[in-house]
């Protein structure tokens, strides 16, 4: 058997790389270089450009030269509004309703873009392994739906690639630092690419990868670092020489290639010259751009930027139902992350140093390399499983939606239920397949309808019809029907017809959540009266004990704000209680301040300190009572 | 009956070795040619892996090369940038000028030599498109302008030219 080779297929740029005696090694393609443009260009002549050469004729060709086409990847035209506004190249509607790219009047999916990028990484991994390669594993973001995924299988089939598997991207980055050999682990994976930021919260046991949750921006990049440095060396410059560089083309594409080096130097030194001489002239003469760029300068530059992947981590961990200390690995992935403020940041958030030492911007190709190892072979004792991102089910009666196969479900999967007919010598039933997380079947998405037919008459109830959801490793769904009496059987495999976008998922998922959020409120508020009791109750303690230690004045700031503390918890007024906590912890922290006063004038034990410490503890506890459940 | 059996039997033993025998040499043959193949296969997987050896030896130390010169480049084209931009001191300019004389002829002895741009059809391989511009002396799809010079090293592409490329009348855009 061929060697399997595996490939990162991304926005940007692409990557290859395949397993050589037991190392992944990342192939360079025709070029030379090792990433390859996620770029394709049609030329006058009716050549077909991949890669940097394609990158490099756009100007020449912008409205035939397609970029971001994972973007169109398995997504009707209706989805991609907003993306299509950003691509000088025209997107269309098929008959069928998905995305198409039109260039000098015929059609292309974007399977199809996708595959001559495929194409020409397996023809680079041909040539660098001097045989045929037939087989491949391909990466996508965990969010990726059915559809999607489909659409890459469909990609890797044009190519003239059997697709081994799809896997998600941050399992493969996990899989590329080996972390398939641990146990009961959860692992946080941030990936800051060039132009989107994706953070996956995964669970490993026994050699399985489960992604519990995924957020992210799906615009927000390394390119936004960059532009941020060209404005603010052409604003410095403008200030100076009163020239805009922006205006003038040839200085903006120095300017540009300047501006990612300074920003790359910076991730190792601490302040770097932007040193362009005769960057451009007026009447007095050449000018030059000399500039110094510090790192702190660079960071407040892009402070905004970096705090814009907070949020989505938070919310991660939030519906992954794990907290930052319950995050065992961090792995980066993409090259911004190179950045030592992006790792400072991810150090705080999850609390500890990052796995380093695979290069982040192939790492995931790696992943995928070793995946397709073990798929031919050549490693052993790992078994990749992915979930689904959303509940799978079928309208019942009432246009109720049932959930067969609930979200987050390991795959491969199968689960199979017995279903009746509504009404009296009913001899047809429709299955209506559909996806999300709302509980009327009009909520949710269609993925696929069938009617079952020829079903014996019979009074409502009685025939039994099984229905059976069968998920493949691939995360594509077959659907069938049976009717246990006459034999009769239909099926439906939901495949690349359509798809989710991710700003679906995430609004059903949030719609869903709305409900929940009234739960959420309420524990909220459960854990506030219960932290203001125990503030309460251990502030007493240390009152009775070191009051006498207080003057008159403190000591009657302590009690007034105890007495509201105490009045406020037994009502219901969140906003006072919430008050009454903040005034009654500074109060007890001067109660504090005067004890450690004391103890340090009257040289008395360390132990004398307790008081807010003893709130600590306590809140402590609360937080380990809250994890140990599932 | 007896007797043929017997003689069966004398017969039976005989067959029976020559029977061994085959299955014998058959086992041998067999042997023999998954060993053939075995060594075939080795062979070839030593043939493949030296040519690798060669080329990627060959690759690494282009690599090295471009290593080295890369950074060079800009450099250069600050040198030349100044020389586009003139000075009046006429002394001062021919040192400038004659430095850059130097620095050519440095890069050409390492193997690198500049990439035409100006007049020739634009070629993705090696030009670099920066800008389109209409022109009406320019066929279209020709370079107007050259931004930055293109370098190779031996047949192999260094960097490539940044230029600007004549447009039919209608189009000047710029991507991204």
């Amino acid at each position: 058997m061929g060697k399997l080779i595996g490939i990162d297929l991304g926005t940007t740029n692409s990557v290859v790389a395949v397993m050589e005696g037991g190392t992944p090694v990342v192939i360079p393609n025709q070029e030379g270089s090792r990433l390859t443009p996620s770029v394709v260009a049609f030329t006058k002549d009716g050549e077909i450009l991949v890669g940097q050469i394609a990158k490099r004729q756009a100007v020449t060709n912008p409205e035939n030269t397609v970029f971001s086409i994972k973007r169109f990847m398995g997504r009707r035209y209706d989805e991609v509004q907003q993306e299509v506004k950003l691509v000088p190249y025209r997107v269309v509607k098929a008959p069928n309703g998905d995305a198409r790219i039109e260039i000098r009047g015929k059609q292309y999916s974007p399977p199809e873009i996708s595959g001559m990028i495929l194409r020409k990484l397996k023809e680079a991994a041909e040539s660098h392994l001097g045989e045929k390669v037939t087989q491949a594993v391909i990466t996508v973001p965990a969010y990726f739906n059915d559809s999607q995924r489909q659409a890459t299988k469909d990609a890797g089939k044009i190519a003239g690639l059997d697709v081994a598997r799809i896997i998600n991207e941050p399992t493969a980055a996990a899989l590329a630092y080996g972390l398939d050999k641990k146990t009961d682990e959860q692992i946080a994976v941030y990936d800051l690419g060039g132009g989107t930021f994706d953070i996956s919260i995964l669970e490993i046991g026994q050699g399985v990868f489960e992604v519990k949750a995924t957020n992210g921006d799906t615009h927000l990049g390394g390119d936004d670092f960059d532009q941020r440095v060209i404005d603010w060396i052409a604003d410095e410059f403008k200030k100076e020489q009163g020239v805009d560089l922006r205006r003038d083309r040839m200085a903006l594409q120095r300017l540009k290639e300047a501006a990612e080096k300074a920003k790359i130097e910076l991730s190792s030194t601490l302040q770097t010259e932007i040193n362009l001489p005769f960057i451009t002239a007026d009447q007095t003469g050449p000018k030059h751009l000399v500039m110094t760029l510090t790192r702190a300068k660079l960071e407040g530059l892009v402070a905004d930027l970096v705090e814009r992947t907070v949020e989505p981590c938070r919310q991660a961990m939030k519906d992954a139902g794990v907290t930052a200390a319950d995050v065992d690995e961090v792995v980066l992935v993409g090259g911004q992350t190179r950045m030592p403020k992006a790792q400072d940041l991810v150090k705080q958030l999850f609390d500890k140093e990052a796995h380093k030492g695979v290069n982040p911007d192939e790492v995931v190709a790696v992943g995928a390399a070793i995946q397709g190892g073990v798929l031919g072979g050549d490693v052993k004792d790992v078994v990749l499983l992915d979930v689904t991102p959303l509940s799978l089910g079928i309208e019942t009666l009432g246009g109720a939606m049932t959930v067969l196969i609930p979200r987050n479900t390991t795959i491969p999967t199968r689960k199979s239920e017995v279903f009746s007919t509504a009404s009296d010598n009913q001899t047809a039933v429709d299955v209506h397949v559909l996806q999300g997380e709302r509980p009327l079947a009009k909520d949710n998405r269609t993925l696929g309808r069938f009617r079952l037919e020829g079903i014996p008459s019979a009074p409502r109830g009685m025939p039994q019809i099984d229905v059976a959801f069968d998920i493949d490793a691939n995360g594509i769904l077959n659907v069938s029907a049976q009717d246990k009496a006459s034999g009769k059987q239909q099926q439906i495999a939901i495949t690349a017809s359509s798809g989710l976008s991710k700003q679906e998922v995430d609004r059903m998922v949030k719609e869903a959540e709305a409900n929940a959020s009234d739960d959420a409120r309420r524990r909220q508020e459960i854990e506030l009266r219960n932290q203001t009791d125990t503030l309460v109750y251990s502030t007493e303690r240390a009152l009775a004990e070191h009051g006498a230690k207080l003057a008159d004045a403190e000591r009657s700031t302590v009690e007034q704000a105890l007495n509201e503390a105490r009045e406020a918890v037994k009502g219901d007024d969140i906003e006072r209680i919430r008050r009454s906590q903040e005034t009654l912890s500074r109060a007890s922290k001067t109660l504090a301040d005067a004890v450690y006063r004391e103890s340090r004038g009257g040289g008395s034990g360390p132990q004398s300190s307790g008081a807010p410490k003893n709130g600590d503890v306590v809140d402590a506890e609360f937080r380990n009572i809250d994890d140990r459940k599932p | 009956m007896q007797r043929i059996d017997d003689g069966m039997g004398d017969r039976n033993t005989d067959a029976d070795r020559r029977i061994a025998q085959d299955d014998e040499v058959e086992r041998l043959r067999h042997t023999l040619d998954e060993e053939q193949q075995r060594h075939l296969r080795l062979r070839a997987d030593f043939d493949n892996a030296r040519r690798r050896a060669s080329r990627e030896l060959e690759a690494a130390r282009r690599d090295g090369q471009r290593g080295a010169l890369l950074p060079l480049l800009p450099v250069l084209d600050s040198l030349e940038r100044a020389l586009a931009a003139g000075s009046t001191d006429q002394d001062f300019y021919e040192g400038v000028a004659a430095t850059h004389r130097l620095f050519v002829n440095a890069l050409h002895e390492a193997g690198a030599d500049p990439i035409d741009a100006i007049g020739q059809r634009f070629d993705p391989k090696v030009h670099e498109a920066v800008a389109t511009l209409p022109s009406g002396s320019v066929e279209p799809g020709f370079v107007v302008r050259e931004v930055r010079r293109g370098w190779r090293l031996g047949d192999e592409l260094l960097r490539a030219s940044q230029v600007v490329v004549a447009a039919p009348r209608e189009a000047a855009g710029s991507w991204r």
